[in-house]
């Protein structure tokens, strides 16, 4: 899981915004 | 149910997928609002359907050619209404979801706790979607 949130985490100020999650999600398989 | 007009966050995440340079996603909008007030309503998106864009019957063009039609793989193209529909769907899920797991909702964002409660919230749906069923 940590791996993830720095995956999500693109300006890596370790926390994660919305704009960033809808980001992180479109890079999925589901997005 | 989240009404996909109701309030200002939801105004915001639909004008900010429209402003995105996603293809087809534009005339997919337009399509899917069915009365022209520029925005749709949760009915509109409801009963979008897919169906390819540029072919309103659905049926397939006539070329004279009688080989059997070769299959086409799955793309990631919005290619259809009901995807647009469906990525305000997605992302309005996610915005709910977001918010159910943001303990400290005046920042907006997600420690690593919210986090994997995010990630944990996300898995045990089958689709982000029904969040806002």
């Amino acid at each position: 899981m940590a791996n993830i949130f720095r995956m999500a985490d693109i300006n890596e100020d370790k926390v994660i915004s919305f704009e960033e999650t809808w980001n992180f999600w479109l890079g999925t398989k589901f997005g | 149910m989240i009404s996909l007009t109701a309030g200002a966050a939801n105004e915001k995440i639909i004008a900010d997928l429209k402003a995105k340079p996603v293809s087809l996603f534009t005339r997919s909008f337009e399509a899917t609002d069915k009365d022209n007030d520029g925005s749709l309503s949760w009915t509109e998106v409801w009963t979008a359907r897919a169906r390819p864009l540029g072919k309103p019957d659905g049926k397939p063009v006539d070329t004279g050619n009688k080989k059997a039609p070769v299959k086409k793989r799955p793309t990631n193209k919005i290619t259809s209404f009901l995807t647009a529909a469906e990525l305000i769907k997605v992302k309005m899920g996610l915005r709910y979801l977001f918010d159910e797991v943001d303990l400290n909702p005046l920042d907006s964002e997600l420690n690593t706790n919210e986090f994997t409660n995010f990630m944990q919230n996300v898995m045990h749906r089958d689709k982000v979607s029904s969040a806002v069923i």
